[in-house]
């Protein structure tokens, strides 16, 4: 009798510690969600700059971010800034690039062939000639583009050890991917300090940081019509995820009752026609989404599908009429926000 | 026999013990999270000011060449004096999470509140 009690309340404390170890495991899991996010804003590469660190407060790391960006941009990536290995290499048609700017130049190479040139790198003088960032909202004259196209082309690069050289009045330009390099940026940033969980933005594209697998965030996507920041689409992601969204909203003028949109397509010259608004695409590298989201935009849906597996990537597309294709397996992680949008599904 | 008690005093402590540590763990998170919806105005990435929107919020506040006003729970940038006017046409911010930014003028704004599971963390475009 004595030793049946005795065993009795063996079990009755093994269970309350088990029991208190179980929540203490929880709580560390989930605890960071709970607390007050630490906001930090700056401004580099042209864009907003947004850092959220959730649980401590770490403005240093924040600050150390901006700086990284800013220099990567200045003098790394850039084709504006006089002092960066971009511009160099532009100006010069060859330049020695350091190991950081040869890997941006030769994955996004590599995204250039495996998107059959949807993403060219060297429409750099393409990009100027329609000029979206002005206010002229001019349609270049046909000879114009067809004289740029004839020296555009991603083939016509080469490489030699650390030594690149372009194609004849070729210009490179990595804008299309910069944004997701600095995202990439921010997270060795954050490995490095071994933080738990942190949302980067630069400009449009996200980054979500978590160091487990279990952290889930949710992504609103702005609707591609909206005169305001309302989100048409939630997203719910878990763990470590980079999201880029390429829309024809973003810069375009309208000329002869046509909207002109600044997504242009390499192999015609003019803005990508394809029936879409916008496509969103989730991967696992910030490059790859920015590279991803610009050549799916100018492949359309059909011809993307092969691209995204290459690269183990999922994009949502938007079309005109304002269906939603979402993948398959995506769907229960997705909920349309606004009513004016339908989601239709994918494989 | 029949007169030992189930417990004895030291098991109780220990259950005691246990419990404290499991209240110890669970009582920051049940700390007061913010109720309402905060516009926060920062300049140069730094908060200048933090406005709590209510129904009979009227705000108007200039910074660095901008105009942001604040009408009841809704936040926009009514004037800039960039070329763009990239934060004028964002038009109307009036959920959490919401932001716009005036880049040349180094100008933001954005919504913060109550946090909940479904909320929307951050906005991507």
């Amino acid at each position: 009798m004595f030793q049946q009690k005795n065993t009795q309340k063996l079990t009755i404390v093994l269970t309350a510690v088990i029991v208190v170890i179980l929540a203490a495991v929880v709580v560390f899991f989930v605890s960071d969600s709970m607390q007050k996010p630490s906001e930090h804003l700056g401004y580099a590469m042209g864009s907003e700059i947004t850092v959220i660190f959730y649980g401590n407060d770490k403005k240093d790391i924040a600050d150390e971010i901006f700086d990284s960006i800013a220099n990567l941009d200045t003098k790394l990536i850039s084709r504006k800034s006089a002092a960066s290995e971009i511009y160099s290499l532009n100006e010069n048609g060859t330049a020695e690039l350091s190991e950081e700017t040869l890997g941006y130049i030769k994955k996004a190479l590599e995204i250039c062939e495996y998107s059959d040139g949807a993403l060219d790198i060297t429409i750099g003088s393409l990009s100027s000639l329609w000029d979206f960032d002005s206010a002229k909202n001019k349609i270049p004259e046909e000879h114009e583009i067809a004289e740029i196209l004839s020296f555009s082309g991603y083939e016509k690069i080469s490489i030699d050890a650390y030594t690149v050289t372009l194609g004849e009045n070729q210009i490179v330009d990595l804008g299309a991917l910069g944004k997701g390099i600095a995202c990439d940026t921010a997270k060795t940033i954050l490995d490095n300090n071994n933080i738990r969980s942190a949302l980067i933005k630069v400009g449009g594209t996200v980054m979500t940081y978590s160091d487990t697998e279990y952290k889930e965030w949710n992504i609103g996507i702005r609707a591609p019509d909206a005169t305001d920041l309302s989100a048409f689409l939630k997203i719910s992601l878990k763990g470590s995820k980079f999201i880029s969204t390429s829309g024809n909203y973003e810069k375009f003028f309208t000329a002869d009752e046509k909207i002109y949109h600044h997504i242009l397509d390499p192999e015609t010259g003019y803005p990508a026609e394809n029936n879409l608004k916008s496509v969103t695409v989730i991967s696992e590298n910030g490059l790859v989404s920015d590279a991803l989201s610009t050549a799916c935009f100018v492949l359309g849906i059909e011809k993307s599908a092969e691209l995204l597996e290459k690269y183990n990537s999922q994009a949502i597309f938007v079309d005109k009429q304002n269906n939603v294709y979402i993948p398959d397996d995506m769907i229960s992680s997705c909920t349309i926000l606004n009513d004016s949008y339908r989601i239709s599904s994918y494989e | 026999m029949n007169n030992i008690p189930f417990f004895k005093k030291s098991d109780l402590l220990i259950i005691g013990i246990f419990l404290l540590i499991a209240l110890v763990i669970f009582l920051p998170t049940l700390s007061d999270s913010e109720k309402t919806l905060t516009a926060v105005i920062t300049a140069y990435g730094e908060t200048l000011t933090e406005i709590s929107l209510t129904d009979s919020t009227q705000e108007e506040i200039k910074i660095n060449g901008t105009v942001i006003k604040i009408n009841g729970k809704t936040v926009f940038f009514a004037e800039s004096n960039c070329p763009d006017k990239v934060c004028v046409k964002t038009g109307n911010l009036d959920s959490q999470g919401d932001s716009s930014a005036c880049v040349p003028n180094r100008v933001s704004v954005y919504i913060k509140g109550e946090k909940t599971e479904d909320d929307i963390d951050i906005m991507a475009y």
